[in-house]
């Protein structure tokens, strides 16, 4: 089983347990198995084997939350001609990039957020879905566009 | 549909948005409240936080009821968004929101 689907079964494990520190592990796992997902989708292209790695090092969190927040934008982004349910799909996925970001940060560091069980639960059924609708639309190029913009600044 | 006249929202404004969206969701919803703020981007954002029945909450019809008022909010409170504010969308059960206490919900 790959990394990032590990962490989202350790994910759904955790958000059933009690304590504060397991919910937000649960919270920031989610989060994190979405984010490894899309950078090992993007640097599975890469052909040498051996550089993969490296590439994965280069991608950065701000950077990717721009890049799904734009696919989000309805306006900068229209996907004019293309399929809308897999634009749809597309901005599912984004926007739970965002969405998840966000959590991973109030979960690891805000220590006054009292989480539950459901909050992290619906967290991480946010991250699920974002797999299972990234998986329907991988092969498509606008899905493909946005892996590139998640490393590549826009100029 | 909500509307906005311009990129400030007021707590007023948003809770009058809340409180008509709250009568098209169903009796699984107990509570709705919402907050402005920055997120963690510091970007402009509003904060949902839904009550639902202790029914509802539970994982195994989990995947029908939340969903279902996510896109609801998602879908009404998308002016706001165009505006430039992040929606943030949290769920707890009741008996979590009674237990916690929480201020904020």
């Amino acid at each position: 089983m790959a990394y990032h689907d590990d962490l989202l079964r350790q994910a759904f494990d955790l958000a059933a347990k009690p304590t504060q520190a397991d919910l937000r592990r649960s919270v920031s796992a989610a989060y994190y198995a979405l984010f490894h997902l899309l950078i090992h989708e993007t640097v599975r292209h890469w052909s040498l084997d051996s550089s993969r790695n490296g590439l994965s090092r280069m991608f950065e969190h701000r950077m990717m939350a721009k890049s799904s927040d734009r696919i989000v934008d309805v306006r900068a982004f229209p996907f004019t001609g293309a399929d809308p349910a897999t634009v749809q799909k597309l901005r599912d996925v984004g926007g739970a990039f965002s969405y998840l970001q966000d959590r991973r940060h109030i979960a690891d560091y805000d220590n006054s957020r009292q989480w539950t069980p459901t909050e992290a639960f619906e967290d991480v059924k946010i991250a699920a879905g974002a797999f299972a609708k990234w998986q329907s639309i991988r092969g498509e190029k606008i899905a493909q566009d946005y892996l590139v913009s998640l490393l590549i600044k826009p100029r | 549909m909500a509307t906005t006249s311009g990129s400030y929202v007021d707590q007023d404004q948003l809770e009058r948005e809340v409180a008509r969206i709250r009568q098209m969701l169903g009796p699984e919803v107990v509570r709705v409240r919402c907050h402005t703020g920055l997120d963690n981007s510091d970007e402009p954002a509003i904060y949902v936080y839904v009550v639902l029945t202790d029914e509802a909450s539970r994982r195994d019809v989990w995947g029908e009821a939340a969903p279902r008022v996510r896109r609801t909010l998602w879908d009404e409170l998308k002016p706001f968004e165009n505006w430039g504010r992040r929606l943030y969308i949290s769920f707890r059960s009741h008996s979590e929101y009674i237990q916690m206490n929480d201020p904020l919900w």
